[in-house]
């Protein structure tokens, strides 16, 4: 590919910035370095741009860049603080980031925040990037299989730790998940 | 509430957000400056190091293991649980609850400062209504936390579910009359229900113990803290001053609320968190007899007497209640300290729900300390592994 990675890659950043840009800010709770991470996975991108596969194969393999960012991203390091400089101003001005994250302190989000990270990340492909069996074993690298019995385990996992969560004082609320 | 829930934007959201706009001044920019270098530049640019010691602050995207201060549990022989009954208060003169947990305060015990393993072990229920709305059933967990203290050894949780049953006599008759099932599905829709997931199977039946091997940042911890895990080494330097531990616990919140903890409220209720946390970790008794003074300045905190604990035992209540933020109702938080030991007895909160028939019920979900401490035992554990 790539006769003109300019405009692949333009082209590429449209359709996945709003998608990467969710993903990150779901999972990292300071905006800055959300700022920081989104940079950091498109940079990557740009760098591997013959790497990246066409058509919406493209939004799940940026959601793997994403993710491996995410976890070697240290809290507070700012790589491209130039490049986010006005991403960081929007966000630090977003409504929809003003409030603390939901279910907090719930029993509900006390239980998921208790999984493993690989339980969480599972079950957040499905609930919140809404991504079926094949795009979460692309988005992984692994079998549909895998992934099939892996999210299997993970709601069990969850559905215990929920019940076995029982009370966290402040805060725990009685939810109806 | 479900999972889709818990995210803290979707991106339809961001949608209607300057900063969701690729097209906005934040993206274009960023892409401009990504797209000033040569594209494929250097190939593959290595995963960045993180080696370090830095446990839990790695953990800032996988704020994990809240749950696990509160989430021992363990192992329960024993017959059936009383309802919680914090509503028993004693009648005469009671004490306020800034005297219960001053008294607390002075009365917590020394205990044995070493050990292989920090042990936990609680007993946890949760209420929930049955699928038809008709009545209640209670589930029970338990489990037993081993937190090795050597560097490198293995620290283990021995979970058990004990089983669902209908909670008082007169849901046990509303479940005779629906056939006695011993399994309840519920259905996708939860909005009318609580204490359970959507799409979940309930079953009466208890389950064997199941040990989950303690991996990755829980290696070299000893709980957690401020909802992030803490670190042996942590631990021993939490300071014992009460202004000194507030100082630190507040300090851990905002390292963790870093963006969004602002509002007092919330500060509030993540600092009474974090003092109930103090208690589950291996601290001093001058760290533990501090949390309790903290926690006796909250002003709402309401003394209720002598009450029993949801496993029988009697001790000192105190509560508060909080709003619902799902329903529109009201939460019942207590907790109940053994006045002897200076120790938590149990937590739990309580809320009313309708059922189809229009009778209003409690439930209540809670969490029961049964032993906690230092020991050379070794976990016993169970052949099935999670």
């Amino acid at each position: 590919m790539g006769s003109d990675p300019h405009g692949r890659f333009v082209d590429i950043y449209e359709r996945a910035y709003r998608p990467i840009l969710g993903y990150v800010l779901r999972r990292c709770e300071d905006p800055d370095d959300a700022a920081d991470v989104v940079a950091e996975t498109f940079v990557t991108a740009w760098r591997r741009i013959d790497e990246i596969p066409p058509g919406d194969e493209a939004r799940l393999w940026l959601y793997g860049v994403a993710r491996r960012t995410l976890a070697n991203h240290r809290r507070g390091e700012r790589r491209h603080q130039r490049r986010t400089a006005a991403l960081r101003e929007q966000l630090a001005a977003s409504p929809a980031l003003a409030a603390p994250p939901p279910g907090e302190y719930t029993q509900l989000g006390r239980a998921f925040a208790g999984l493993s990270d690989d339980d969480r990340e599972l079950l957040s492909l499905v609930a919140w990037e809404q991504l079926d069996t094949e795009q979460v074993a692309r988005t992984l690298g692994i079998t549909r299989n895998a992934v099939r019995v892996r999210l299997h385990r993970a709601r069990r996992r969850f559905a215990r730790t929920l019940a076995a969560t029982g009370i966290d004082l402040p805060l725990m609320e009685r939810t109806a998940p | 509430m479900n999972l889709t829930d818990l995210a803290r934007v979707h991106d339809d959201d961001l949608g209607d957000d300057p900063a969701g706009q690729a097209s906005g001044a934040g993206a274009r920019t960023l892409l401009t400056s990504i797209m000033s270098e040569p594209p494929g530049q250097g190939g593959r640019p290595r995963a960045r190091r993180l080696r370090g010691p830095v446990p839990w602050l790695a953990s800032a995207a996988g704020l994990a293991a809240a749950a696990t201060l509160v989430v021992t549990v363990v192992v329960a022989p024993d017959g059936p649980v009383p309802n919680p009954s914090p509503t028993t208060a004693s009648p005469g003169i009671q004490p306020s609850a800034r005297q219960v947990l001053l008294a607390a305060a002075s009365a917590v015990m020394k205990v044995p400062t070493s050990g292989a393993y920090w042990r936990t072990t609680t007993i946890s229920g949760m209420d929930a209504i049955s699928p038809d709305r008709g009545y209640v059933i209670r589930r029970r967990f338990s489990r037993e936390e081993w937190l090795a203290r050597r560097p490198g050894a293995q620290s283990w949780w021995i979970s058990q579910y004990l089983g669902a049953k209908p909670l008082t006599d007169e849901d046990e008759a509303a479940w005779r009359k629906a056939g006695s099932p011993t399994e309840w599905r519920y259905p996708l829709d939860m909005t009318e229900y609580v204490g359970v997931n959507s799409s979940e199977v309930v079953r009466a039946a208890a389950e064997e113990k199941v040990a989950t091997r303690l991996r990755g940042k829980w290696k070299g911890s000893g709980g957690t803290l401020a909802k992030e895990r803490i670190t042996w080494d942590e631990i021993r330097r939490i300071p014992s001053g009460e202004r000194e531990l507030r100082a630190y616990l507040e300090q851990r919140i905002t390292a963790h609320a870093k963006g969004g903890g602002n509002d007092p409220e919330w500060r509030e209720s993540a600092l009474q968190g974090s003092c109930m946390e103090v208690f589950s970790l291996p601290v001093s008794p001058a760290v533990r007899a501090s949390a309790y003074r903290i926690l006796a300045t909250f002003p709402k905190m309401t003394s209720l007497g002598k009450v029993k604990d949801p496993l029988g035992r009697t001790g000192e209540a105190l509560g508060y209640q909080t709003r619902d933020s799902i329903r529109a109702g009201t939460n019942q938080i207590v907790m109940v300290i053994d006045p002897e030991t200076g120790m938590p007895l149990s937590q739990s909160s309580t809320s009313t729900i309708g059922l189809a028939d229009g009778r209003t019920v409690e439930v209540t979900g809670f969490w029961a300390l049964r032993r906690m401490g230092w020991t050379d035992e070794k976990p016993s554990l169970p052949a099935k592994r999670d």
